[in-house]
């Protein structure tokens, strides 16, 4: 099934912070499921052409999810995101970092401090997902890392209708 | 031919000068050390980022320190276009995620 759900993301350099949101078409449960479990994390955690493939994951307070994102030559940037506070179908309060594939966290990458949120509306599952940031040059060198993903995605996505004949 | 935002950010080896900078400002010399390529390829990359005003000079004693300028990326609402596409194709796969899940009752 498709939907025409929209990802909306909104910038505050002011708070220091981005939010991304978008309506799911699923059960709650489900939806809680494919955010905190790594059978369905690595299936769609990693945009492509990278994928998230998960070393251990301890869903609980204090607990973290360390995964390598596996890009398209194979190479691995490792990552793990720390559970702080979780009430169970309502959110989750993380944080974000960089590491190496021990889990040793790489201090000199912004930090950032987020929630996921999750709320059944009539349309279906409201996620929002509102990433903090030190500074407001973590916020902006977030949106350059995402700017570098977001160009190789367009690249990708080119390259499939060239595969096509459809340019 | 104007240079806009856009032609500055288009070119990789700009967009790591901005990475690099975003972080601390920077002087030339301590930019070039990261990449390989002339002092003066860096200086030109620079100047460009400095006419699209992505980048400020502050004189710090002799010497000349980079900074970034935040102010500019604000005028430029699409910028964060790439990292919203980003997301799309996340949510596009976490779709069909569910969409199977939905399928395989408990």
């Amino acid at each position: 099934m498709t939907t025409n759900h929209k990802t909306r993301v909104i910038k505050n350099l002011q708070e220091k912070s981005i939010l991304v949101s978008r309506v799911l078409n699923a059960p709650l449960e489900n939806v809680w499921r494919a955010y905190t479990e790594s059978e369905f994390l690595d299936q769609w955690w990693g945009p492509a052409p990278w994928r998230a493939e998960t070393k251990s994951l301890d869903f609980k307070p204090g607990g973290y999810w360390l995964y390598a994102m596996v890009g398209p030559e194979g190479e691995r940037h490792w990552a793990r995101m720390n559970y702080i506070s979780i009430k169970a179908k309502d959110y989750f309060d993380i944080e974000d970092a960089f590491c190496d594939e021990a889990g040793n966290m790489n201090t000199s990458l912004p930090v950032s401090r987020g929630r996921m949120s999750f709320n059944e509306t009539s349309d279906g599952v409201l996620v929002e997902f509102t990433m903090s940031y030190a500074t407001e040059e973590d916020v902006l060198k977030l949106i350059e890392m995402g700017f570098e993903q977001g160009i190789t995605i367009c690249l990708e996505q080119l390259q499939a209708l060239l595969d096509q004949n459809k340019i | 031919m104007r240079r806009d935002v856009f032609q500055a950010i288009a070119d990789p080896t700009r967009r790591a000068i901005i990475g690099l900078i975003a972080l601390q400002a920077m002087t030339p010399n301590a930019l070039a050390e990261h990449f390989d390529t002339t002092r003066q390829a860096v200086s030109k990359h620079l100047r460009i980022l400095t006419e699209c005003q992505l980048v400020k000079q502050e004189q710090a004693g002799r010497e000349i320190y980079y900074h970034f300028n935040p102010d500019s990326m604000k005028e430029v609402a699409d910028f964060i276009e790439p990292f919203r596409r980003m997301w799309e194709s996340k949510f596009r796969q976490l779709d069909n995620v569910l969409s199977n899940m939905k399928n395989i009752k408990k």
